[in-house]
Parts: C-alpha cells; structure tokens; sequence
C-alpha cells in the first residue's frame, strides 16, 4: 500500500516537474520579445526596457532564470504577467480559480448521480422502448460537443423562452446554463458506461444468491449490484475530470464568465504567457490531483485491491 | 411421510425450446432428495423453478408447485421474494462467485435476518456469529469481518450454509454445493449439511452429478435425463437394483463410496440437446439394450421407472 | 452479420457518406465565393438568394458550411495520418524490440496522458500561434500514443503466435516478418480505432476552432462559425444553428460508423 502510495506521488511530482520544463521551454519559444510587447509606444526607451527586463528577470542567464521560474511555482508564484505590467500572475489568476476548479467540481458532483441514474434506469428497462430511447439521448449526448449544445439551449431557454441568462457570473441563475453544458457530456459518458457494467454485474452469481435470499429488489439493484459498478466506474472519474476542465474553457467562453479558461484564452491572444503557463501548471496539478483521488478511491471501493497491495 | 413440497407437471421453456418435459416429485419433510443427472438433463433448472429464479431467458410454462399448502407458481412476486430465503434457501455451487466481493461475510449472512426477521444489525450480526459458530467456521469473531476473497472455498460455502440457514427454512436447495470443492472439504461440507439437517429438521432438495455424493447424503433420489425423471425410488433400492438401463449405467460409471473403482463403462454418445430430443424414449439411441418399441413410442413413468424394458421385465 | 444488417453502421455510413460528398463537392456546389463580402447581405435570414442566410459580413453561410465541411475532414484526415504513422511505428518498435526503448517510448505516452487534452493544445498553440498548424500538431501530440500502446499490445500478442515464432526461428528478416506477418495482422483493430477517434478529432478541431485557437479567419470552420453565430442568436441564430447541426451530424455519423464497424469485427463487445 505503501510502495503503491509512494509510487503515485512519485510520478505526479514526475508529471508537474515535465510540466514546468515544458511551460518553461515554451516561455523561451514563444514569438515576440514580451519585453518589446510590454513597451509598446516606448520601445525607444532603452532604460525603461532595462529596468523591465531587470524586473522580469530576463537579463539573467537561462539555468538562473529555470531555477528562479521552478523555486517561484513551488511557492505558488509564477512571476508577473505580460499584459498587466508589473503585476503578479497569482493576482490575475485570483478572481479565475476561485470559479473554473469549482465549476468542475460541482459539475462532475452532480453528473455522477444523475449518470449512474439514467444507466441503470436504462439498464432495469434493458429491451424495451425506454432502454432505447435513453440510449438513443445517450449516443446522442456524447455525439454533440458541448458549444453545439449551447447553442441549442440558448436559443432555447434564453431566446425563445427567456428565462435564463445568457451571459456573466455571479447570480445563482447565471450558473445554471454552464453548469447543464457542463453535465451533460459527463452524465451521457457515466451513463452509457453504468448500463454496460450493470448488465455484466446483474449476470453475476452473487446477484442470483441476493435474489436467492429474498431481498427486495431494490437492494438487489441497488446495494448489491450497482455496488459493483462502481468499482469500473470509478477509474473513469479521471477521464471525466479531464473532460470537465476542458469543458470550463468553453463554457467560460461562451457565457463570458471570468474562469481560469476564459483568462487563458485571452492571455494567448494577448501573449500574456506567463499567465497560460500559469493555467497549464494548474490544470495539470488538478487533474493529477484527481486522479490520485480516483486510485485512492479504487482501493476504497474494492476490498480486494484494498488488502492485497 | 407428509409431503411438503408437491411438484406436479412442472414444464420450463427457453423460447420455443421446452427444457423440463412434465416434472411430478414430492419432498417430504425431513428427508434429502437427491435430482441426479447429467449435465444438461434439466436438474439445475428443476432446483432454479423451485425458487422462481430462472431468469429472464427461461419460463415455467404450466404446473404446480405445492409447498406448505399453497401454490408458488400463483404468488405474486413480493409474496414469493418472501419465501425466499426465509423458508425455502438455497446454495449453489460456485462459493468463490456466489458471495458478493465487496461486502463482508458477516453482513451478507446478517442482511437475511435484517430482511425476512426485522433485525437491527448489531442483532444480526451477533446471530450470524453464531450461525458461524455452528457451521464450524474457526474464528467467528474475526470471519465476520472478513471479506470474500480473504476465505478459501470451503470457507466461503460455510458461509453460504450459515447463510442458508440463518432463517431455519423448510427446505433448502442445494445446487452442486460440493462440486467445485477439493474431495477432503467435500467430504466435511456434506458432514456439515448432514448435521445442519438433523439439527433443523430441514428438507433438502439436493442436486448433484455424483453418486457417491448421493450415497453419503440422501434418502431418495430422481434420475433425470433430458429433461424428464427417467427413475425414482430410495437410494438403497436404486443403488442395490437400478432398473433404467441409464441409471444402471450411471452407478457403473461412478466409483461407489469407499471403494476406487476403475471407470470401466462409459456411457456411449453425448446427450442429446432441448432442441432435438429423440423421439421415443429419450434415452435409446445410447441405450445397449433398446428394442424396436423403445424408438417408436415414449414411455411413460410406471412405478418409478420410464423404460418399457424395465416395465416388462 | 454482415455490416449492412448493423444498424448503427448504416446510418453512421449514410451520414458520413454525405457529409463526404459535400467535403469533396463543395467548391463546386457552393453557390458563392465563401470569402466574398457582401454589406448588403448582412445578417440575410435563411432562404431566398442566401439558403443559409449570410453572417455579420453578409458571406453566405452555405458556401462558408460546406467549404467548413473540406476543412474539418481534411484537418481530421491530417492528424489521423500522422497519429497513424507515428502511432504504429512507435509501437511496433516499442512491442517488437522492447528493452529500453519500449520503456522509453511508453514513459512519455504515460506522461502526455497525465496531462488533460487541452491543455497540452493550448500549450502548443501558445508555441506556435494559434492556426491550423497548431490544431494539427496538437492533437496529433495527444493521439498518438493511444494508437502506440494498441498497436504495441497486438504486436506483443503476435510476436508470441506460433506462426511469427516459426519465421524468428527460421531466420526470416526481421523487415519481413514485420511486413508479411504483423502489419496484416494489426491492421483491422487499428482501422476500427482510427474510425472511433474520427469523430473525436473532428470534435477537438472544433473545440480549438471555436475557442479561437484553431483554424483561423477568413478560412472557415464549424467550430468558428458557432462561436461568431453564438453571439448573435438572440436576433440572428441561424449561422449557429447550421453550423452546430453540421458538427452534431458528422460527429454522430462516424461514431456511429465506428460502434458498428466494431460490434462488426468484435461480435463479443457488441452487447456493450
């Protein structure tokens, strides 16, 4: 377990530590002298562009700079932004990470119960008209990318029948929309998945033996069957997650919400890069984060891999 | 002897194919009736209909299953889900998947308490201790917590036992509980259910493919061959004077108990499969000693035996 | 069963099928210069001299939807080559000669695949600028090591069958073995994965696209389409609807292309 353990955090560190040479190597790659960007009408003024370069760090050797760039993510400091001269990265990703992680969060919360619903709702009904039609959305849902959708629903729920915002962040209201286009893509994926597993668990003997003793058929179902597919299901929590955060970069676009996504985005175009390596640094220590969860909760759900490593 | 369960006519169908050709057995109480068969001679279905656990793909199509005064073919679902587990139980023959790997042992035996008696489940779970106690698992205390995986075969077959048993039903149904067992704990699972027996006073329906298994455990027996009892009596008589050519086939094959027997006689031929059954006796195309009227015309079950060889002789 | 009685398989093939045929056809089905601005057109609702109606510089969304169509195809059929080609490579180097390079190669599909998709896309195109280029590079960067680690696994199992035993003992080439035994061997499951990632890749062209990072103006794409309709559909939603009926289209014709083509040639994962 131990070994296991360490063995996982091994390689996450092993992932971030990719990441920041990447990021880093990037910086170095990217078009444009930001120095130059950063001056725009003053570019003559070869002392403020000193005093910038000075700042910035960018005068001094590459190995200098990487140790000075790694030491600085370690504390949570990724230098200062490009676009908004002289101020700290962190404070510009402020506002973004207290929305783009939550959104996932709360977005991958809910998607799980409503999935597993409809997957097993399909499942009990396997045959028949239901089964078909939940299947039908099922396909359907996964075949869409999620700004198709939004512009279904928008023009459905803001245009034609206006009861919805279409845009900005804050009012409970303003969340419901990017949260449904969040949902949906994750619950169509979790629910095609709980059918497939539950219809392989209910043909287990040990489904036959709850029968066999007389429990209500909800605990069959419920307790001793879906039990089960959880243990599958959850390995693919990582995968979702993933999806999810690439989700925030859409949704946040489309309803102009101030996440980490949007900001990212616009810091490409703006070749405010310190703030997208910043993005890309955080978006990979999440989604690793999630994914050690996803181990942890393996082990939990499964007793026998609980015991035996 | 008070029959307490009457099965009369029983048929099973898998889609238009017919598994279970007109079943008529009594189990009376007390007693251990074994169902002998090949595989594939329909004595896992018979055990199956006698829970209503056949599955979506299988369907008793006419008969009647008397069991302590009623029918349990015309209960509805709930009051048979009643039934099960509480007085009729069953055991199956896969230990290793019939308990489910993510729960404890000692919750799957309380879970019957909780269901059918109401239990709280510190109460269960001290009665399945108990229940472990008695089916001779070392330890109770600490197998209570223990989960599938972490108990060998025998063990876990224990549990279905104390599982079984934890409501003292009327009848317990055992579908080949020794088959995927080592011969020494085979040995001591039919010690344990020959005590369990005797203790409770419980009918059991047990199925098996091995004679010497029969000989050890019951006191009567059906022989069945696709799908139909083809001869039925004590297991004393059957085994001192088959009179089937099949069932006399049957007990040359098996080593009888206490004695290793080289497999001299195999039967010849396979047998046959649902959706082609021979006509006439069911049984002549690997019958030695089949006449001419043996081909034409089916036998019937006459005193015990479905053979017009043996019903002439 | 053959794939003409798979459900699925037929209506995913239908719906390529003809998004194809408008990929390929489309310069000449394309009632107007799909660059070609027109002031007065602006905003033109559907019907009329503009079927699609035209967009905020009055170009006309039909021609702009099919030449959309060209592009999407042409930057998934770009990325599933070079995936294809690295992807099998790498693998059958990885699986046949094994040792350090197989650790190697499998370490680094290990460590793009602990990075989310995206991510590694906004990374290249932060690189690169954002373009067709960047799309291309980047999700090729992403894909391709799921095709290295099947092919590596099939080349495993064959390199262990009999019959390439039989050519290893017997001192045949290793090119040949390669060429006559293994590439024959792998190539339907490999075919089968490709047409399930088609859709996906369509789809992420799309996600790049429509976040402004992929194919750029005035060259179009269903994913920049949608994004520049999204803003109008309060007052006109045609240009986001079109678009975003083409993409649902041809992203569920391939995967359902895909899921047929697989219970076909996998009869035992067809319950799934």
């Amino acid at each position: 377990m131990w070994r296991f353990a360490f063995r996982r955090v091994f390689g996450i560190v092993l992932v971030l530590f990719v990441a920041v040479v990447l990021t880093f190597g990037a910086l170095q790659y990217v078009p444009g002298d930001p120095i130059l960007i950063l001056l725009g009408d003053q570019s003559g003024d070869v002392e403020l562009e000193a005093r910038l370069r000075a700042e910035y760090g960018l005068d001094r050797p590459l190995t200098e700079q990487f140790v000075s760039y790694l030491g600085g993510v370690l504390r949570g400091d990724f230098g200062l932004s490009f676009r908004f001269a002289s101020t700290p990265v962190k404070d510009v990703l402020a506002t973004g990470l207290a929305i783009s992680p939550v959104l996932a969060l709360v977005a991958l919360v809910l998607s799980v119960p409503l999935g597993i619903g409809l997957g097993t709702f399909a499942a009990r009904r396997k045959g028949t008209l239901a089964d078909s039609l939940t299947m039908f959305v099922l396909v359907l849902g996964i075949s869409i990318p999620n700004f198709a959708l939004a512009s279904f629903l928008v023009y459905l729920f803001a245009v034609r029948v206006p009861l919805l915002p279409v845009a900005g962040w804050g009012t409970p209201a303003q969340a419901v929309l990017p949260l449904v286009l969040l949902i949906v893509p994750a619950m169509v994926y979790i629910g095609r998945l709980t059918r497939t597993y539950l219809l392989e668990v209910l043909q287990e003997d040990y489904i036959r033996t709850a029968r066999a003793k007389g429990l209500r058929e909800h605990l069959v179902i419920y307790r001793h069957a879906l039990r089960n597919t959880l243990v599958p299901l959850s390995t693919s929590i990582g995968i979702i997650f993933g999806g999810l955060l690439s989700g925030t970069f859409v949704v946040e676009t489309i309803f102009n919400i101030p996440g980490l996504g949007s900001l990212a985005i616009q810091s490409v175009f703006a070749r405010d890069y310190p703030v997208v390596m910043a993005v890309v640094l955080l978006y990979t220590l999440f989604y690793s984060l999630i994914n050690l969860g996803v181990d942890l909760l393996y082990g939990v759900l499964d007793p026998r891999i609980r015991l035996s490593s | 002897m008070k029959a307490l369960l009457e099965v009369r006519d029983l048929r099973v169908s898998f889609g238009a194919t017919e598994v279970l050709d007109g079943i008529d057995f009594d189990v009376y109480e007390g007693e251990v009736l074994a169902i002998v068969g090949e595989s594939g001679s329909g004595k896992s279905v018979t055990a199956l209909s006698m829970m209503r656990l056949l599955g979506e793909s299988a369907e008793i199509t006419s008969g009647s299953l008397r069991f302590s005064g009623r029918d349990l073919l015309e209960l509805s679902e709930d009051e048979m889900r009643k039934v099960r587990g509480r007085e009729i139980a069953m055991i199956f023959q896969e230990p290793m998947s019939s308990l489910n790997p993510v729960y404890t042992a000692g919750f799957q035996v309380a879970e019957v308490l909780e269901e059918h008696f109401g239990y709280s489940r510190k109460a269960a779970l001290e009665k399945a201790r108990e229940l472990f106690e008695m089916v001779g698992i070392p330890a109770p205390e600490e197998r209570l917590r223990s989960y599938p995986h972490e108990l060998s075969g025998g063990m876990r077959q224990r549990v279905m036992i104390a599982m079984a048993m934890a409501s003292e039903p009327k009848l317990l149904v055992a579908d080949e509980p020794t088959t995927a067992l080592d011969v020494t704990i085979q040995a001591q699972i039919l010690a344990l259910m020959k005590d369990v027996r005797s203790r409770f006073g419980t009918s059991v329906l047990f199925i098996t493919h091995d004679m010497g298994v029969v000989a050890s455990i019951a006191d009567r027996m059906l022989v069945m061959y696709a799908g139909q009892i083809v001869e039925e009596g004590s297991v004393e008589s059957l085994f001192e004077s088959p009179r089937h050519p099949y069932t006399q086939r049957l007990l040359a094959c098996a080593p009888s108990i206490g004695e290793r027997k080289e497999r001299l006689s195999v039967i010849e031929g396979f047998a046959p499969s649902p959706d082609a059954y021979p006509g006439g006796c069911r049984f002549h195309p690997r019958c030695s000693e089949a006449i001419e009227r043996c081909s034409a015309e089916p036998p019937r079950l006459v005193r015990g035996v479905r053979c017009w060889v043996a019903e002439d002789s | 069963m053959t794939l003409l009685r798979n459900r699925h398989a037929v209506i995913g093939g239908v719906l390529v099928g003809f998004v194809t045929l408008l990929a390929v056809l489309g310069p000449w089905l394309a009632p107007f210069d799909y660059e070609a601005v027109d002031m007065e057109a602006v905003w033109a609702p559907p019907g009329g001299e503009h079927l699609m109606g035209a967009d905020a510089l009055g170009r006309d969304v039909l021609s702009r939807f099919l030449v959309g169509a060209r592009v999407s195809l042409g930057v998934a059929l770009s990325v599933l080559a070079i995936t294809l080609v690295i992807g099998v490579t790498l693998g059958v180097v990885s699986g046949y000669v094994g040792g350090l390079v197989d650790t190697l190669v499998m370490r680094l599909a290990d460590i793009i695949f602990a990075f989310p998709e995206l991510i590694l896309a906004i990374l290249v195109a932060a690189v690169l600028g954002p373009g067709k280029l960047a799309v291309v590079v980047s999700l090729a960067l992403v894909w391709w090591p799921g095709i290295a680690r099947l092919t590596r696994s099939l080349v495993l199992s064959l390199k262990s069958a009999l019959f390439v035993d039989a050519a290893i003992t017997s001192g045949t080439p290793t090119a040949r073995i390669l060429l006559q035994h293994i590439l024959p061997n792998i190539a339907a499951p490999i075919a089968v994965r490709a047409s399930l990632g088609v859709g996906f890749i369509i789809m992420a062209e799309a996600t790049l696209s429509f976040l402004g990072l992929g194919v750029q103006e005035p060259e179009p794409t269903w994913g920049a389409m949608i994004r520049d309709g999204i803003g109008a559909l309060r007052t006109d939603p045609h240009l986001a609807l079109f678009a975003s009926l083409g993409l649902a289209t041809v992203v569920i014709g391939f995967n359902f292309l895909g899921d047929g083509l697989r219970d076909w040639l996998d009869p035992k994962a067809s319950s799934r």
